[in-house]
């Protein structure tokens, strides 16, 4: 028991003080002053925690997606090295994350089968994934059609979930409900092993961020449908996921009730959500706000919350954020966006 | 000490004297402006300026040139080597010029470099080769790339199991393998993509390593040499060129920065008729001088006026404290600033503060260091919190020497006391149990007396304002006072004396009256300013419920504010306990080793007590004392300078 705790402690720790070398405000506009993206590596790896992942990298012919490449690697190695320090033994919570990449690399896979670029999938396929995957990631690209996809899955809890949705003869496979499957399975069995392996303020604080976060992912994909689809509210309350917190059903169902997206807005800014929400003018803005939120959030509990499975939920939250942060400034400058623009799109 | 009294200005000019204007104004360093907004709507057709800065784009550029010349622009006044205004845009473009020249010599020789010192890095991890590239690229239907695939890469080879090619492994490190690919030379092109794709960096082999790798290597490495010397020389050249040019950089830089920031000052003013108006303030005393700089410009006229002359206005608040108290100016600043017209509470924080300090953190040796390094921190660092620690030092060792403490060591003063002053011992022994009680009760004292004072501030600047809910029936006005002062008095007349002040006239006219003027005070006051809006807005029942739970909270915030300084006598207490904890660690621990348990538990009582200590004497200023009486809505008095300094 005593070096059970002391290990989670340990994960705490760790993470918290991994938190304590993020990039800095500093470092972002001396990142937004740079040209290129080998400048942007050259940064990195001279300035920033990054160093040690970029050590043998030639940033002087660094590609944008090999950087990428590295900077996800980076975030799951994060991952991995804390996870050492669990000796709980059989706790499936930590690992979480491999669970939700798998999902995210399956629901890709079924994209790409819809657009007919199963290709191209191999090149965004995260290589670090391959070793620790609970299926053949190389074997997933080379699926060209949903019964492949099946075979693939053949070992794994996901294939009698994804079963239900083969497509007749040249019919698209429905990506939303395939979603929406994958998804909830994630997270009932995320707080299902989060019920049976702790409890009390670990217990509370898992189950409030992860459904924080859905709750939070569930409104986007409201605003989302209803800005660019026009979308029925029939076909909203389909998609979204059955999970919510500090948003009752009435409220939910206003939102999806809504007839414009400035009602949606009224709605919104009545919720606990967004009690403390600035005027929404934009698609733009409103996204970059849930996300904001969801960036607060978490960065509170890092620094707040004593048990360690959340602060490292938390941290990986917090880093992948840094790191699509890092990414929008590359892409901002390999496209040549201005600068102030691409500064209102970093959440910080 | 006080704030600063303030006169209002208005110029009016000829616009073609404007600039000129302007300059006067940013010269005298103590001009205020105000914004046009304010006042522009009176002046019927009136029109505020809204010229883009023609200044800014050259500013930028030469900012831009200090960044990449890695130097940090600053004031410098003009010689008369200096070029003129007019040839400013010119001078900084040859320097952009042969920046960029410089810049893309050593850009190219930096990339030789690397791609030489890659190419030698190959070389090295071909350590298996045998044999010589001439005979691999004489290859006619195989043709062979050699390079870096990094390891994610390498893992999603077996994706292309089925495809014509095969990656042979040199060597492999943390990010890459270092190898070649053989393709037959028909289906290059496909495979190459391929590798392209999975971010393989192809190492050209240059003619010159047409041979093995050993040979090769030693081909590069001289090569490598040579241009090594060369980047080297490029960057000495670029050195000495920042060397020459920053001077002149900053030159031009201060004077477009002049003009700019003067230019800056156009946004407060109104045109109307060819008539330029600005209006602000200036600290009184220096208005005669302010306004005799004018004088130079006959178009222009500069009329001082009283304060309060415009009710549109707001007056800016600049504190003026003595050598003393100037250094708190920044714990009232952080509240915020006080009203024009309200009381300065400076004086007030900087006395309690050091007191409090001193109590709290007793020690003569500490304290004495602490003034020290608060003395060297203000010299060297410009800190002002040095200023701060430098005053609040001296009254700990003041403290420190009732207390009879040096660096924790409670008994080094005692030949002191009983030679020197003829005492019997300590004239305070912090660990008898009956000291103990006396300092917790003399810090709820010093706390009732804060109070006090705390809330007879209140009542005098709620008299001065004609607020009498403020002044005579809030909980800190004079019914709040007469309640407080009351209950604590009654306490420790029977605590203390135990005499029982406690019969029916005194609580009545004392306690229950009070609170019933405190409980009716909305009502009270407008009855007082002659208002006929008596009638509570949310109705007689929403009146009772709003102002019992304000009353219950009142009463219950005297209690917990008084409790509160408790904390004062119980870091008396701890500052002790800690200290002695040390002392026994540095006894248990012993021989060479003790001094240093010493020194060390010295400088960690010091940095976390102190730190504590600040914190909760700042607290207690800003939620106990500040809470009853201060309003901080002032706005800073910001007059218009030059500024010479670069924002990140």
């Amino acid at each position: 028991m005593f070096f059970t705790s002391m290990s989670s402690n340990t994960i705490s720790a760790k993470a918290k003080s991994m938190y304590g070398k993020r990039l800095t405000d500093a470092d972002y506009k001396d990142m937004l002053r740079r040209s290129s993206v080998s400048d942007i590596a050259a940064y990195l790896k001279e300035n920033t925690s990054y160093q040690t992942a970029l050590a043998q990298v030639d940033t002087h012919n660094i590609h944008r997606g090999q950087l990428e490449d590295l900077l996800m690697r980076e975030l799951f190695n994060k991952y991995t090295k804390l996870c050492r320090y669990n000796f709980t033994g059989d706790n499936d919570f930590y690992n979480y994350l491999v669970l939700q990449y798998e999902i995210e690399q399956i629901l890709k896979c079924i994209l790409s089968l819809n657009a007919k670029t199963m290709a191209d999938f191999i090149l965004d396929l995260p290589s670090f994934l391959i070793s620790h995957a609970s299926f053949d990631l190389l074997a997933l690209a080379k699926v060209r059609q949903f019964d492949d996809l099946l075979e693939v899955l053949k070992h794994t809890p996901y294939r009698e979930i994804l079963m239900q949705f083969a497509p007749k003869t040249d019919e698209f496979i429905d990506y939303a409900s395939c979603e929406k499957a994958l998804m909830t399975y994630h997270y009932d069995h995320l707080l299902g092993v989060i019920r049976k392996n702790f409890h009390g303020q670990t217990k509370k604080d898992l189950e409030r961020v992860i459904k924080v976060n859905v709750t939070l992912s569930n409104l986007m994909t409201i605003y989302r449908l209803k800005r660019y689809f026009s979308a029925q509210k029939e076909e909203i309350a389909e998609v979204l996921l059955p999970f919510e917190f500090k948003l009752n059903k009435i409220t939910l169902e206003k939102m999806i009730n809504a007839q414009t997206i400035d009602d949606f807005f009224d709605v919104f800014d009545e919720c606990y959500y967004g009690k403390n929400n600035k005027t929404v003018d934009n698609s733009l803005e409103f996204e970059h706000h849930l996300n904001q939120i969801i960036y607060l959030y978490n960065k509170k509990l890092m620094r707040f919350s004593t048990s360690p499975p959340a602060v490292l939920y938390a941290f990986i939250i917090l880093n992948n954020t840094e790191v699509k942060n890092i990414i929008k400034i590359v892409e901002g400058i390999r496209y040549q966006v201005p600068i102030s623009q691409i500064q209102s799109l970093l959440i910080l | 000490m006080s704030i600063e009294k303030m006169s209002l200005v208005n110029i009016v000019g000829s616009i073609d004297d404007m600039d000129r204007a302007m300059t006067v104004c940013c010269e005298s360093g103590c001009f205020h402006p105000e914004n046009a907004s304010q006042y522009i709507s009176d002046l019927n057709g009136g029109t505020m300026l809204q010229d883009s800065n023609p200044y800014s784009p050259l500013i930028k550029r030469i900012v831009d040139l200090s960044y990449k010349m890695n130097f940090k622009l600053s004031f410098k006044d003009s010689s008369e080597s200096s070029p003129k205004p007019s040839e400013f845009d010119q001078e900084v473009a040859r320097i952009e010029e042969k920046l960029e020249e410089l810049r893309v010599k050593k850009e190219k020789l930096s990339q030789q470099v690397a791609e030489n010192e890659q190419v030698l890095v190959q070389l090295n991890h071909m350590n298996g080769l045998a044999e010589k590239f001439d005979d691999i690229f004489a290859c006619k239907a195989v043709s062979s790339r050699f390079g870096i695939l990094p390891n994610g890469s390498f893992d999603k080879l077996g994706y292309y199991s089925d495809k014509p090619f095969f990656f042979f492994t040199f060597d492999v490190d943390e990010q890459y393998h270092w190898g070649v690919y053989f393709v037959p030379t028909v289906l290059k092109d496909d495979i190459d993509e391929i590798f392209r794709s999975l971010f393989f960096q192809r190492i050209r082999i240059p003619d010159y390593a047409h041979q093995t790798p050993d040979i090769a290597i030693v081909n590069i490495t001289k090569m490598l040499s040579d241009y090594r010397a060369e980047l080297k020389a490029v960057e000495k050249e670029l050195k000495a060129f920042v060397a020459e040019n920053k001077t002149v950089l900053c030159q031009i830089f201060t004077s477009l920065k002049f003009d700019s920031d003067t230019f800056e000052l156009r946004k407060f003013v109104v045109v109307k008729n060819s008539q330029f108006i600005l209006v602000g303030f200036v600290p009184k005393r220096s208005g005669p001088k302010f306004r005799e700089s004018f004088n130079e410009i006959p178009s222009c006229d500069c009329v001082l006026r009283e304060v309060d002359a415009d009710p549109r206005l707001t007056p800016p608040v600049k504190l003026k404290n003595n050598w003393f108290t100037r250094p708190f100016e920044m714990f009232v600043t952080m509240y915020g600033l006080p009203g024009y017209g309200d009381f300065d509470p400076t004086p007030l924080v900087a006395y309690t503060y050091c007191l409090l300090f001193g109590i709290m953190f007793g020690d003569l040796g500490q304290g004495l260091l602490l003034s020290v390094i608060g003395l060297l921190l203000w010299r060297f660092k410009k800190m002002m919190l040095g200023r701060i620690l430098a005053r609040v030092g001296i009254f700990s060792a003041v403290f420190g020497t009732v207390y009879g403490s040096v660096f924790g060591l409670e008994h080094l003063l005692d030949p002191f006391y009983t030679g020197v002053l003829g005492l019997p011992g300590k004239p305070v022994e912090v660990f008898n149990p009956d000291t103990t009680t006396t300092l917790l009760l003399l810090a709820i004292g010093i706390g009732a007396v804060l109070i006090t004072i705390s809330i007879i501030i209140n009542i005098i600047l709620g008299l001065r304002k004609k607020d009498y809910e403020r002044s005579i029936f809030g909980h800190n006005g004079i019914a709040g006072l007469v309640f407080y002062v009351s209950v604590i008095g009654a306490a420790a007349l029977l605590m203390l004396f135990n005499v029982n002040v406690l019969n029916p006239v005194f609580i009545i006219l004392c306690i229950v009256l009070p609170l019933l003027l405190i409980f009716l005070r909305e009502p009270l006051s407008k009855w007082m300013a002659k208002r006929k809006d008596l009638k509570p807005e949310d109705g007689v029942g929403g009146f009772i419920i709003t102002n019992f739970f304000e009353l219950f909270e009142n009463v219950l915030s005297y209690i917990t504010n008084t409790v509160s300084f408790l904390r004062v006598g119980g870091f008396i207490l701890s500052h002790a306990g800690m200290m002695a904890v040390v002392l026994t660690l540095m006894e248990m621990i012993g021989g060479f080793a003790s001094p240093i348990v010493f020194v060390i538990g010295n400088i960690f009582v010091m940095a976390m007590e102190g730190l504590i200590v600040g914190i909760q004497v700042l607290r207690l200023e800003f939620y106990e004392i500040f809470s009853r009486f201060y309003e901080g809505d002032g706005k800073e008095f910001r007059p218009v300078v030059v500024s010479y300094k670069i924002d990140d």
